[in-house]
């Protein structure tokens, strides 16, 4: 007997790869939340390939090509957090003022930098493109096994040991913790370029940890949900191996929606948890350019200027779309199912 | 009897989440360059007040810390009152152990945070700073909390009553696109209009919690979360017969929906004391979180990290012990399925 023959999913068929790109081509039926989601993968994905070709912090009209860095920093008042007193109107004042004219001739203007503020925005998404992708990995591969297992051997001690642990670390809030993680450490470097990486490093870490027990709950509820299920019996009778059976039928066949959608939750969570922290200045180090730390520092001007509007109208286009691309796959496959 | 049986469970549970995520950071922060565990190994001989310094080797060898050392980790000249050498005194001094990790827990963390003797890098006593910084932040969370929670169900109730099923989708779609903006963000456009942080006056506060409350997509979760409870409530025999009846169907699902909003609660006091970071920090708030960003900056103080963690770890599992409790109280079928599972 099929594998897929033991599945609830057996009648109808799963829904395959195929069937999903049909389905974004028949644009009667298809999901409004699938084409925004996936237009704005795309669009991320495009970014991100544009990035490795471009390179804005070498292009700083506003600064000399020698003052490199440290004086591009040094004019955000943001390169260290120690050093850090800017916030909106405050700070260093006078000398961020004078890098928040706008000058014509680029698309969208330029930021306080003088960068080109559209390839400014493009470069942006290196700040959390392969860092979200390392928490996701490490959020879905950690919270599906401590879900899979906690879920199938339900009423033993491992079960007992997994809800505990996963209650302890869902008790930590997720940006103090990350917070907590950079101050010990990351303080000391004062090098923005190696501080940054670090510090992105210690972000997708932490934060793919922290989001584990929210995984690995949903992940938890659904493995029992099918505990009785009359293919987890068959495969049973059948002499399949719990390995086997966890591994492939319950969790491949009928756990991956619920993984899928939240990737991509993850995915929009690790932007905004970013982006807020290079606000902050515990994020991203100028000049490597960031969604977060192009709206600090300094007055921006009317709210109608192309140095607020841009980044904040990137930052929740990406969240939202992520959102309903999680939202969409995730239902697509449930439909599928029933 | 059986009440009380399971409330005693889940305050143990409690007291162990607390200790078990204490434990888990401390263990973190010990493995960490700044550890308290390696003072020896880590000592930055720049910045010690080496004039003070006594080093012991044993109970008769002593010498006290005369000048500088050149460079970190080269040898400091040392006044001996024994008779081991300058370069001797300093290798055995490093190479003496460090605390050890449980005395330090529960000794120096623990103990110090109950006696009040823990104190910051500073020098201040960690538990004061706490609790002053715990009287902005707590009230501020949950202000939020509860303000969301009543701007939600007012939105839910207005949504449900909406007779324009577009309208309605039109309605909830700007209210999710403006809740998942960045608190960062939505406080910008509040001082925009005027609110300037310089002190904490009432707008400011209100500004503060109105952010949280709505900010980093927590007001769309919480309606998307009250939308379907009320959906599947309404969808209740009990809710149709009092519809029937002429009985007001919202008086019969308020009560359902104490323990959906209960649980609510409880998972949303832990994000909303991460958001209260960003909000202290834009709007100049000395609370909990600000101080946490204190502490991260550059010498980082792992005490007063490690102390702004634990206090608002046990806020989140005291909010959760609370949801339990409510969940015991209110719902008889928790204690018959463990009277059945004993």
């Amino acid at each position: 007997m099929s594998p897929h023959q033991l599945g609830p999913g057996a009648d109808p068929p799963e829904p395959k790869a195929g069937e999903l790109l049909q389905t974004i081509h028949r644009w009667k039926e298809a999901d409004y939340r699938l084409v925004i989601g996936l237009s704005v993968v795309f669009t991320l994905i495009v970014f991100r390939l544009l990035a490795l070709a471009i390179d804005v912090r070498t292009n700083c009209d506003g600064l000399s090509a020698d003052a490199g860095w440290v004086a591009a920093a040094t004019c955000m008042d943001i390169y260290s957090p120690s050093g850090s007193t800017g916030r909106f109107g405050g700070g260093s004042g006078g000398n961020v003022q004078a890098f928040c004219a706008d000058a014509p001739g680029y698309l969208l203007g330029t930021d306080r930098l003088a960068r080109p503020l559209a390839l400014t925005l493009i470069e942006a998404s290196e700040a959390f493109f392969e860092p979200a992708l390392l928490c996701c990995a490490i959020a879905l591969f950690l919270g599906t096994i401590l879900g899979a297992i906690a879920g199938y051997f339900r009423g033993g001690l491992l079960e007992t040991l997994i809800r505990f642990f996963l209650t302890v670390v869902a008790s930590y809030p997720r940006l103090i913790i990350v917070i907590v993680a950079i101050g010990i450490f990351t303080a000391g470097l004062y090098d923005p370029g190696r501080a940054t990486r670090l510090r992105l490093a210690m972000i997708s870490t932490i934060l793919g940890l922290a989001y584990v027990p929210v995984l690995a709950l949903a992940i938890y509820q659904k493995v029992g949900s099918f505990q009785r299920e009359e293919f987890v019996e068959a495969a049973r009778a059948h002499g399949l191996s719990h390995t086997r059976i966890l591994g492939y039928h319950i969790l491949w066949a009928n756990c991956a929606p619920v993984v899928a959608r939240h990737f991509f939750y993850l995915f929009g969570y690790f932007v905004l948890v970013e982006t807020s922290l290079s606000w902050l200045g515990y994020g991203v180090a100028p000049p490597m350019p960031s969604w977060g730390n192009l709206l600090r520092g300094c007055d921006l001007g009317p709210l109608l200027s192309s140095q607020f509007i841009a980044p904040v109208a990137c930052i929740l286009i990406t969240i939202l779309g992520l959102q309903l691309l999680g939202d969409a796959i995730g239902d697509h496959f449930e439909r599928g199912r029933k | 009897m059986k009440t009380l049986w399971l409330i005693g469970q889940k305050v143990l549970n409690f007291l162990l989440v607390c200790l078990g995520s204490s434990l888990l950071l401390s263990a973190f922060v010990w493995i960490s360059p700044g550890s308290p565990g390696r003072p020896r190994l880590a000592v930055d001989w720049d910045r010690v007040a080496l004039e003070s310094t006594r080093v012991c080797i044993d109970s008769t060898t002593c010498g006290v810390v005369a000048a500088l050392p050149p460079a970190p980790y080269e040898e400091a000249s040392l006044l001996i009152d024994g008779d081991a050498a300058p370069r001797q005194v300093r290798e055995d001094f490093v190479k003496q152990p460090g605390p050890q990790f449980a005395s330090w827990f529960f000794g120096t963390l623990w103990g110090g945070m109950i006696t009040g003797a823990l104190l910051t890098e500073a020098g201040d006593p960690a538990v004061t700073r706490m609790v002053e910084a715990a009287q902005i932040t707590l009230p501020l969370v949950f202000a939020a909390l509860v303000g969301g929670l009543v701007l939600a169900g007012l939105v839910v109730a207005f949504l449900t009553w909406l007779p324009f099923p577009a309208l309605r989708g039109v309605i909830r779609a700007f209210l999710l696109v403006v809740s998942i903006a960045p608190v960062f963000v939505l406080g910008y456009l509040l001082q925009k209009q005027g609110i300037v942080p310089h002190a904490m006056t009432w707008p400011v506060l209100t500004a503060a919690c109105l952010v949280l409350a709505v900010g980093d997509g927590s007001l769309g979760e919480i309606i998307l979360q009250f939308e379907h409870e009320v959906r599947k409530l309404r969808s209740q025999d009990y809710v149709h017969a009092a519809r029937l009846r002429g009985a007001s169907p919202l008086r019969h699902m308020l009560p359902g929906l104490l323990l959906p909003a209960s649980a609510i609660s409880a998972g949303k006091v832990a994000f909303l004391l991460g958001s209260v970071v960003i909000v202290e920090q834009h709007w100049v708030l000395a609370g909990l979180g600000d101080a946490s960003l204190l502490a991260a900056r550059d010498p980082a103080d792992p005490v007063l990290l490690l102390a702004v963690t634990v206090v608002v770890t046990a806020v989140v599992a005291l909010v959760a012990l609370l949801r339990d409790v409510i969940e015991i109280v209110v719902d008889p079928r928790l204690r018959r399925t463990s009277s059945e599972a004993r």
